[in-house]
């Protein structure tokens, strides 16, 4: 036990030794991209939206917590979870940014959460010509790139604005978005717009933010109340993010996410598998990155 | 005494009644009508064939009201729009997420995207030859399609969902009576309206 949480300390300070060292600015550490890196404010998007969890799809990863009975407690790692910077293709900003509401494969669940496939193929001069041609409408090039450049505008737009139920996604930087655009086309199977970068280098911290602000925060306040189990799965209270970090350790956040962890429902110990999906297409080393990003960049 | 009253006032109605029930048939009388079935082949629903006398003579003033277009639960609604020549379409977003509207069809048009609750408005003016037919696209939502069908008269009618359509008040003549859908086709066929009977004219639409 003493060894377990001797551990879990010694991860802690590995990971917030690793953030400061990914700080921007500050720091004086390598950065590759542009975006500065600031904490999760506010509500979350359900509370925003005022719906429930039980009524909404927004950040359903599509798994349920397994069964208290088959989940191992929590044990330290010895793999490489933790690093100072990681390169993200347009699949992984999809992954950690979008998928939790768009799905793996980007077709939402209608009619709340709108299939992207759509305006991205709409998006797209070849997709365009090729369809009106197929109606028996052909049109010229002028008139398909009006259409498509507004339809790209409009995707761009609500990616930074947000829309009637998307929150907006203006933390991502320019240089973010130019990777993650080429792979919506492939995703839509749509010719991909050649010249377009395939990766962006990321300090660790930025990754957390980036999972934290895109799928995190769709159920979980910035602030607000802490854990304190049974009370807060039996009034159904999402702990807010701000507590996470204080009352879990590293190894207990990770399980947390990647596998489930029962929330005990009374003191003789009946256990629940809880309300939360379990994430597991996010890896280890991602989520250690959250947590980095939670203790250094407190949740306000 | 009160029942007397009570049967008084029962008979004024009755005549009242009478009399605008033969007013009414005075006024229909002006014309007649075209009605029939449309059977379309192969297809689940016979609905949204629209049928429409090919040319009349005068000119005819497109209605003050503008025809309505609501895009609602990711569809056009109506899918098909019968419109006399010069009419104004306003199209209404009812869905929460923005919706554009756009036709690469004749002049074509591109009307921007706008959202819930609002309208935009266009009128139909430069058809050279009808019947011309405008398909409605949302360029955010590829799967949306309807139909807006511009004519040259305002005698016309769209068919049910069991094929029946009826053409009402249509001046005594002889016309050509065309049919079209989205999908499939069928011969203009001859009519004649006396305005003493119906004329019944069916289609079966084919590939």
């Amino acid at each position: 036990m003493e060894s377990r949480t001797r551990a879990s300390a010694c991860g802690v300070l590995l990971l917030v030794g690793l953030g400061f060292v990914a700080r921007p600015a500050t720091s004086g550490g390598q950065r590759t991209t542009a975006a500065e890196i600031t904490p999760v404010e506010g509500p979350s998007t359900l509370h925003h939206l005022r719906l429930a969890i039980e009524g909404s799809t927004m950040g359903w990863a599509g798994q349920w917590s397994p069964p208290p009975s088959l989940v191992s407690p929590a044990r330290s790692r010895t793999d490489n979870t933790a690093r100072g910077s990681f390169v993200l293709s347009g699949a992984d900003l999809y992954r950690i940014s979008c998928r939790a509401c768009h799905k793996a494969d980007g077709s939402g669940a209608p009619p709340e959460i709108n299939s992207l496939i759509g305006p991205v193929q709409a998006a797209s001069v070849p997709w365009m010509t090729q369809r009106l041609k197929a109606m028996g409408r052909p049109a010229g090039p002028a008139f398909i790139r009006q259409l498509t450049s507004g339809t790209e505008a409009d995707l761009r737009k609500r990616l930074k604005v947000g829309g009637h139920n998307m929150p907006s996604f203006g933390h991502l930087s320019d240089g973010e978005i130019a990777v993650l655009r080429p792979y919506l086309d492939q995703m839509a199977g749509v010719p991909v717009t050649r010249g377009q970068p395939r990766t962006v280098t990321e300090p660790s911290a930025r990754v957390g933010e980036l999972i934290v602000k895109g799928t995190c925060h769709i159920c979980h306040d910035a602030t607000g109340p802490s854990n304190r189990p049974p009370t807060t799965v039996l009034n159904d209270i999402i702990p807010a993010l701000a507590s996470m970090p204080h009352e879990k350790t590293f190894y207990q956040f990770v399980q947390k996410v990647r596998e489930g962890a029962p929330i005990p429902l009374s003191a003789s110990g009946v256990m629940s598998r809880g309300r939360m999906p379990v994430f597991n297409y996010l890896n280890e080393s991602e989520i250690a990155a959250a947590y980095s990003y939670l203790t250094i960049y407190p949740p306000k | 005494m009160y029942r007397r009253f009570s049967l008084s006032i029962t008979l004024a109605g009755l005549v009242l009644l009478a009399l605008c029930s033969v007013s009414t048939r005075v006024v229909l009388g002006a014309g007649g009508f075209i009605e029939g079935t449309i059977k379309a082949a192969g297809l689940a629903s016979n609905s949204d064939a629209v049928v429409y006398i090919v040319q009349m003579t005068g000119t005819f003033p497109a209605p003050a009201k503008p025809a309505d277009i609501d895009q609602r639960s990711m569809q056009f609604a109506p899918h098909v729009l019968p419109i006399v020549a010069g009419t104004t379409v306003r199209f209404l977003n009812s869905d929460p997420t923005p919706h554009n509207v756009f036709s690469p069809d004749h002049e074509k048009y591109n009307l921007g995207t706008w959202p819930q609750g609002q309208t935009k408005d266009h009128v139909f003016t430069k058809c050279a030859k009808a019947p011309c037919v405008y398909v409605q696209l949302c360029r955010v939502h590829p799967e949306m399609e309807g139909y807006v069908v511009e004519l040259q008269n305002p005698f016309f009618a769209i068919s049910g969902k069991d094929g029946h359509y009826r053409i009402d008040n249509v001046p005594p003549g002889s016309y050509s009576l065309g049919v079209w859908h989205a999908k499939l086709k069928a011969l203009p066929k001859p009519v004649i309206v006396d305005g003493a009977k119906p004329s019944v004219v069916d289609f079966v639409l084919g590939h």
